[in-house]
């Protein structure tokens, strides 16, 4: 764990394929037991950044995530990724969501029971059309925290009591922790270093 | 496994879905009520075409709304990124989402099968195998729809996918028929080499047995009008069993071009 855990330069993500530039110029250094916001406004490129360390954005820049290219399958399964807003499929059960992730990491029940508790989600049982946006946003943490990843990537998390006690406890047992917000709050002196976009740029 | 089961699992507690396979199952016992109050080949000719029509309309609706949503707005929402994260392969994911998809199709075919089976035996007709034949046959036009849909899913928001994929089914439709209707000799020998072409190379859709011997008599109603050109009656025949393999090829063909246009999409 000594290496980098994401080694990032001069990140590129562009809105579709050939098209305008959302992101560019973004570099990341994040190391194991350590943490990096990215800060700024809405729409400054933020959520983009982290597509990008995850391989979900397509190519863009000199990326390296825990030895491996973004979207290496190996790579992915020791990260836990918390999207932003819903991104739930309606129909199914909060615990089925967080199930699914478990299952797909090859985590059993059990680590999925464990997340959802240090999640604070407090009905895993209700349909997730059916729950509060602040349950959404807890689910979501639950499906980062499955598995103890070795890194954490939380996109917009609310500053619940239990995101704090995650990302502490993830730092202390030497996993990195890169988080976006527009909203920040304590996340700058929980996680220490930061970058703030404006316009997809470095601020 | 796990992406199908949970698919599967969510789109059987959608509303639309629930209330698609349930009005195909009030309109195949309304079929049934409208038959028993008739007589022989009347009867069962009214049970086999609200049956039919149910398989076709129905069966596109489902079909085409299950592939429609088998990527773009829940890759946009963020749930197909969550899928992609867990290091699962995206072919596989792609893949996995459709099969559950699938299995929600099939599942839709065998309650309405079984309905129209139970109306059939309460009427009098027995079980009615050539009907049963013509669900499965049915079921794999609708197979067709949805891998198509599913591929259009990659790049187009739902309603153009659904849309798309009811067009293409259309025109498999129409390439069958002409290729009746060419080998009947009713339409110019200066397309019978382009149709010729045509029907060797794309998907074809599946005629029943049951279907065809019904739209020649024009029996069949919605699910088959009558083939009539320039006054001449054409007998659309029933699928060979190559016709049948073929067509389940290109279903195979299209769903790996779905799983092969997925890996470089971008998702949230």
């Amino acid at each position: 764990m000594a290496d980098a855990v994401i080694r990032a330069r001069a990140i590129e993500v562009r809105y579709q394929r050939g098209g305008a530039l959302a992101v560019a110029g973004v570099n990341i250094d994040l190391r194991p037991g350590a943490g990096l916001l990215i800060t700024g406004p809405r729409g400054s490129g933020k959520s983009s950044v982290l597509r990008a360390v995850l391989g979900l954005a397509g190519p863009g820049g000199d990326i390296t995530v825990l030895g491996a290219p973004p979207g290496d399958p190996a790579a992915l399964r020791r990260i836990g990724w918390a999207p932003q807003s819903w991104p739930f499929a309606y129909g199914l059960r909060v615990r089925e969501v967080v199930q699914m992730v478990a299952e797909l990491g090859g985590h059993g029940r059990q680590a999925a029971a464990r997340a959802i508790e240090e999640a604070g989600v407090e009905r895993p049982d209700v349909r997730v059309e059916r729950i509060e946006i602040e349950d959404a946003r807890r689910t979501s943490l639950a499906c980062a925290l499955v598995g103890q990843p070795d890194l954490l990537v939380l996109d917009d998390p609310w500053e619940f009591p239990e995101t704090t006690a995650a990302v502490r406890r993830a730092i202390d047992r030497g996993a990195a922790v890169l988080a976006a917000s527009s909203d920040p709050g304590g996340l700058p002196a929980l996680l220490g270093a930061s970058i703030r976009l404006d316009e997809g740029v470095p601020a | 496994m796990a992406i199908t089961r949970t698919e599967a699992r969510g789109i059987s507690r959608r509303r639309w879905f629930l209330a698609l396979l349930l009005a195909g199952v009030g309109v195949i016992v309304a079929g049934a009520v409208l038959a028993a109050g008739r007589d022989g080949l009347m009867a069962l000719d009214t049970m086999r075409s609200w049956a039919a029509a149910v398989y076709l309309v129905g069966g596109l609706a489902v079909a085409g709304t299950l592939g429609a949503s088998a990527v773009n707005r829940d890759a946009d929402g963020g749930w197909v990124g969550l899928q992609v994260v867990t290091g699962t392969p995206r072919a596989t994911v792609l893949l996995s989402r459709v099969a559950g998809r699938l299995l929600m199709l099939v599942a839709t075919f065998a309650t309405w099968m079984v309905v129209a089976a139970i109306c059939s035996a309460a009427i009098g007709q027995g079980g009615d195998g050539p009907l049963f034949v013509h669900g499965l046959a049915m079921l794999e036009n609708m197979v067709l729809v949805l891998v198509v849909a599913a591929l259009c899913s990659v790049a187009l928001g739902p309603v153009a996918s659904g849309v798309v994929a009811a067009f293409f089914y259309v025109s498999c439709l129409s390439l069958v028929n002409l290729m009746a209707a060419s080998n009947a000799e009713v339409i110019g020998t200066a397309w019978t080499g382009l149709i010729t072409t045509l029907y060797l190379i794309f998907p074809r859709a599946i005629t029943s047995p049951m279907l065809s011997e019904m739209q020649a008599r024009g029996a069949a109603g919605v699910a088959g009008a009558q083939l009539e050109i320039n006054g001449n009656v054409v007998l659309v025949p029933a699928a060979s069993w190559l016709t049948v393999l073929w067509t389940l090829a290109w279903c195979g063909v299209i769903a790996w071009a779905a799983a092969a246009s997925f890996r470089r999409r971008a998702l949230s």
